[in-house]
């Protein structure tokens, strides 16, 4: 019974399309680059977008390494699935390509949150837990040496990813509650559901955070 | 309050994430980098996993700038030695083991490498995955839901029967029963099963499969329906069970030592659950614990599997299935045995007498023969084999001292069960052996001469002699004594006398010119002063002695046929047989003379027919069996008068096969070629037609201008020489074969296959059928699938052009699947198993090559056969399984070098004493021969 609420309950997220592009065992196509066509798509894109995806990437990492690596992976990710670049559709009429841009847009959030996830596993777990959790007065010392940004980059990465994803969009990233629900594929509700749920839990962990220091 | 606090907190915490703004140079700095590499990534096709930034990024932090770069899987499984014998730095260590983990073809590289080189346990693991992954494989194919065809699983059955064992195909459908009494118990013996525990006493009958188990300080003594003992120690577990030859010991675990009756034709197996024991008749102790299991051999043979590995153990050898069991004295493996004195004895009894008897055995390879200039001067098939009786003398010679020596070895040796045939009997058959062996030089020869005329003599049998006057005495007496106790007389000859051998020869001559009348009935054995020879015919025997008495006047030393064989002795020689096939097709040609006179053109055609096919350039075809430290090697070498030419010389010097790139290791049959000229080859089909039926030769080309097609430039011109046909996948409910081809000129190709198809539907439209087959293009990214399928039939063939290769399959699934195999470097050319059965010689490269491994095959159908599904039962589906186990896979390599064809093959060719005696358990089952 209690298992079936909780899928009930996961249904509306899962259900959202999964537009990441997944990692595949494939390595990246010879000549991808060289073959005509997806050459200059993809070189194309590389200088109309490494400005923003390597920006985003920056604000989400807070480091210009990881945004270098993000820029990369994005890259890659996009050459594996060079013979597929169908997927990426072409640019409109007016010679914006709308569609590209959102998803290369997307694409560096969920590889920059990849990060945030990665470096939350690496770090020194229990002195992160212990910062976290630790209630006791005499915080402020701790507290002045992790920066709030710090502290909401590790939050991230223990969210689940496709919440992080939306939280990100709606409030770093700017995008409205009606362009997520059209990118992710799902209702306007569930979006905002999400995005409720997620703040609750993030403002209970840094009432934590702060330890009753008000 | 605090509420508004935190939200407060939160939204800084928002508000300088989104402050956070990167400066201009380094977003440019950090995408010139990134686009570098992009480069670089894509130059080397490389698998992405150790350029992804996600870990330790090596252009930031080239930790190892010094090492090579690991580019793909190819280069993780280069690490494999490296990593399994712990050389590998740790950093390298860590990658390694994070590419393991996520890449499945890596992962099954290593395992194979540990079985290889690892303990059993290993080869267990990896057989258990292989298994599993079969098994997967066939889920995939959509297996699972679908009710098999019996009629398939049959042809399977059937196949890998047909190749190893009848027997097992008899268990199949009559199972054997297991009958065994209990003999002595000593403390408490108990019968288990579930919840019961039932105590078992002495003259109990124990079923099949019924487990027993002895209490502690206890020990019994159970005997199995063919007189073998198991002698169990206290808290030793074991039950029984049939196998496709014999009976299976399962030892659950504990210690036992077992007195295998002699078995008649099958075998008595010991399984470990890690090891498998199969024995014919000897003793040895298994100990069965937490750590892994212990063979010690007292007595006799013993062969142990683990895997795919077979160990051959001898009396006081020991093997352990894990490293972690050591060696200890056998003595002490078998010291709680209630027999444990006679046990001793005998151990170090013939431990000795074994290690004397291997010094004996297997004859000398033989470098001169001077038999070889007695061989007629029209030899065509030349055979030679060593004289083994003398290494069978010694060695029974040696096992007689002992016998002497020791008097439990003497007392086990006359104990009557020992033997199937009467002792007195073999004694009296070896000395025989040995004592005409004995008169016998190192060799024994035949040959067969084929006169001017083309008829073939009488076979002429050589042997040089050593104590000529004994011999011929020996002979004498034996066939009197022969004559004597049986009553009949051997229609045999001796002759020791030049001049009554001389007469003899007149007189058939007189008596009906070429046909010998009486002396044709007998054979006549001439014992000269240093050789002796056998023949029907005197005449044969005469020239054979004049040539003895003037070796240099022999006519067959100047022949070519004869060099040949003086340079195959120059290698060493073991078994031979030679056959020089230009004079046997220039026989051939001339016996068809007188039809030739008649028809003068027709023979001439035929002349060239043969040259044209290369028949014509044959020379001599040399089989040659021997064993070269340790390892049996089979050959046989055809060779030409001239470089290779017609048929003969389609085949391409040796050279590499990117082919088998295309095949993982899993393949159960592989045939591989490489083809000299595709078009060189149309050519000579062309001149071969135009030249022996000039009407068909019409019709093609009418065919050709009809349809506006070239086959020599369309057909043949695009394809390269390499050609590959394998099973590889799944074989039910429809095979999944693959096929290979080099080619040059893929678009080409394509057009032709195109043109071909709406050809083939035009001339069907024209009689009146609808348009059956169909060709079309499905593009997915670049790579461009086209399918091939057929409107009335469910077959349809799938093919895409990769790296200059086309490979066809019969899904679109098993063609990517193919192609990943070539990219991942998982193929059956870097498999260990394969590359152990490759031949040992100077070759590097092949030009042919036939590969079997029913293994996987036997398995994968085995484990689809649950009980009581597909019409099987347990039993049944475990005697497949057994047989899985029992096959080996074979590899012959041919060899087309310039002006000879050398096939060589690994392994025994698929011929082993088991598979007759699953023939011996057969014939047991006709009425009136059971038991």
């Amino acid at each position: 019974m209690q298992a079936a609420t909780e899928k009930a309950a996961r249904i509306p997220v899962d259900s959202c399309a999964e537009i990441r592009v997944t990692d595949s065992e494939a390595p990246v196509p010879k000549g991808a680059l060289n073959g005509a066509g997806v050459s200059s798509f993809v070189e194309n894109l590389y200088i109309e977008h490494h400005d923003l995806i390597f920006r985003t990437a920056f604000r989400i990492t807070g480091s210009a390494m990881d945004a270098e690596d993000v820029l990369h992976t994005v890259f890659l990710r996009l050459l594996r699935k060079a013979p597929d670049l169908e997927f990426l559709a072409p640019p409109r009429a007016d010679g914006r390509p709308q569609v590209t841009r959102a998803y290369l847009h997307r694409a560096a959030v969920n590889a920059a949150l990849d990060v945030l996830r990665k470096r939350h596993r690496t770090t020194d777990l229990e002195s992160l837990q212990s910062v976290l959790e630790d209630t006791q007065p005499g915080q402020e010392n701790r507290q002045h040496s992790l920066e709030l940004s710090d502290w909401l980059r590790s939050a991230l990465g223990r969210l689940s990813p496709k919440a992080a994803e939306i939280f990100v969009l709606r409030f770093v990233e700017g995008y409205s509650n009606a362009e997520i629900s059209r990118m992710l594929g799902a209702s306007r509700s569930v979006v905002a559901v999400i995005l409720f749920r997620i703040r609750g839990r993030l403002k209970k962990e840094i009432e934590l955070f702060l330890g009753g220091t008000s | 309050m605090r509420d508004k606090h935190a939200r407060n907190a939160l939204e800084n915490a928002i508000e300088q994430m989104r402050r956070q703004q990167a400066e201009p140079g380094a977003i440019e700095g950090a995408a010139g980098r990134v686009w570098a590499k992009l480069t670089d990534a894509v130059e080397a096709g490389a698998s992405p996993d150790q350029v992804d930034p996600g870990r330790p990024a090596p252009a930031y932090a080239p930790a190892e700038p010094a090492t090579e770069v690991l580019r793909g899987c190819s280069d993780f499984q280069n690490l494999v030695p490296a990593y399994l014998s712990g050389q590998l730095a740790s950093s390298r260590r860590l990658l390694f083991e994070d590419h393991i983990a996520v890449c499945v073809h890596c992962r099954k590289q290593l395992a194979a490498a540990r079985a290889l080189t690892g303990p059993g346990a290993m080869d267990e693991i990896a057989r258990r995955k292989q298994q599993r992954i079969s098994q997967q494989n066939n889920r995939r194919a959509g297996l699972s839901g679908r009710r098999i065809p019996k009629w398939a699983i049959a042809a399977v059955i059937v196949l890998g029967v047909g190749l190893t064992q009848l027997s097992t195909l008899r268990n199949i459908i009559w199972p054997r029963e297991v009958h065994a009494m209990v003999r002595t118990v000593d403390g408490t013996l108990f019968q288990i099963a579930g919840q019961t525990t039932r105590s078992v006493r002495v003259g109990d009958n124990i079923a099949k499969r019924e487990t027993i188990r002895t209490a502690k300080d206890s020990g019994a003594l159970i005997q199995i329906q063919d007189g073998s003992q198991i002698e169990m120690r206290e808290r030793s577990e074991l039950s029984l069970d049939s196998a496709s030859d014999g009976t299976t010991i399962r030892l659950h675990r504990g210690s036992v030592i077992v007195h295998a009756a002699p078995q008649r034709t099958g075998h008595l197996y010991l399984s470990s659950g890690d090891c498998m024991v199969s024995v014919t008749g000897t003793l040895f102790s298994v100990n069965r614990g937490t750590k892994g299991s212990r063979v010690s051999v007292i007595e006799g043979e013993v062969q142990v599997s683990q895997g795919s590995k077979r160990t051959l153990l001898h009396p006081g050898d020991q093997l352990s299935t894990h490293p972690s069991v050591e060696r200890v004295p056998v003595e002490h493996e078998i010291a709680w045995s209630r027999q444990v004195d006679a046990h001793l004895v005998l151990l170090h009894a013939l431990s000795a007498a074994g290690k004397e008897w291997n010094r004996v055995e297997g004859s000398a390879l033989r470098y001169r023969s001077k038999l070889l200039d007695l061989c007629p001067e029209d030899t065509v098939v030349y055979a030679a084999f060593p004289n083994f009786s003398e290494a069978l003398g010694k060695a029974y010679e040696v096992f007689q001292q002992h016998i002497n020596q020791s008097e439990v070895l003497r007392e086990w040796w006359q104990s009557p069960s020992r033997h199937s045939i009467g002792k007195s009997e073999l004694e009296e058959m070896i000395t025989r052996i040995r004592v005409f062996g004995s008169f016998l030089g190192d060799e024994i020869v035949l040959a067969i001469e084929r006169d001017s005329q083309g008829e073939f003599q009488a076979p002429l049998l050589f042997a040089e002699l050593r104590r000529p006057a004994e011999f011929a005495a020996a002979l004498q007496t034996e066939m009197g004594r022969l004559a004597a106790s049986r009553g009949v007389s051997l229609p045999l000859r001796v002759v020791t006398d030049r001049r009554e051998l001389e007469t003899l020869s007149k007189h058939a001559a007189l008596s009906g010119g070429r046909r010998e009348g009486r002396a044709r009935d007998e054979l006549l054995i001439f014992a000269g002063q240093d050789f002796v020879v056998t023949s029907p015919s005197s005449e044969s025997l005469r020239k054979a002695l004049v040539r003895h008495d003037n070796p240099q006047a022999s006519g067959f030393r100047k022949s070519d046929f004869h060099s040949r064989l003086a340079s195959a002795y120059s290698d060493g020689v073991a078994w031979l047989f030679a056959a020089d096939l230009r004079s046997l097709l220039k026989e051939h040609t001339s016996a068809d003379a007188r039809l030739a006179s008649r028809e003068p053109h027709r023979k001439d055609a035929d002349t060239d027919f043969l040259r044209q096919i290369g028949v014509a350039d044959m020379q001599q075809l040399i089989i040659e069996q021997k064993t070269v430290s340790g390892r049996s090697e089979n050959r046989a070498v055809l060779s030409f008068n001239q470089s290779r030419q017609g048929i003969a010389g389609w085949l391409a010097e040796p050279a590499p096969m990117g082919t088998l790139d295309f095949v993982s290791p899993d393949s159960p049959l592989i045939a591989s070629f490489v083809l000299k000229q595709p078009v060189a080859i149309v050519d000579e089909i062309i001149s071969l037609v135009q030249k022996s039926d000039p009407k068909a030769w019409h019709d093609i080309l009418e065919f050709q201008s009809q349809h506006g097609v070239d086959i020599r430039s369309d057909f043949a011109a695009p394809l390269g020489g390499e050609f590959l046909f394998a099973l590889d996948g799944p074989i039910l409910p429809s095979p999944s074969w693959k096929l290979v081809v080099e080619v040059y000129d893929p678009a080409k190709l394509q057009k032709t296959l195109e043109w071909a198809v709406t050809e083939a539907n035009r001339v069907a439209a024209a009689e009146g059928h609808p348009a059956g087959l169909s060709l079309t293009r499905e593009d997915l990214g670049s790579r461009a699938f086209y399918k091939l399928s057929c409107s009335d039939s469910p077959l349809e063939a799938h093919y895409l052009f990769w790296d200059g290769y086309l490979v066809a399959a019969p899904s679109r699934a098993l063609l990517l699947q193919t192609i990943q195999y070539r990219e991942s470097g998982y193929t059956i050319a870097r498999s260990p198993q394969f590359r152990s059965l490759l031949p040992v010689d100077g070759q590097i490269n092949c030009s042919a090559l036939l590969y079997h491994n029913l293994v996987p095959l036997a398995g994968s159908v085995a484990s689809l056969l649950s009980p009581g599904g597909a019409g099987l039962n347990s039993d049944q589906a475990k005697s497949l399984r057994d047989l899985a186990a029992q096959m080996k896979p074979v590899l012959i390599c041919a060899y087309g070098e310039k002006d000879r064809l050398v096939v060589a093959g690994g392994g025994d060719l698929g011929l082993n004493l088991s598979s007759f005696a699953g023939i011996e358990s057969l014939r047991r089952l006709l009425p009136g021969q059971n038991r």
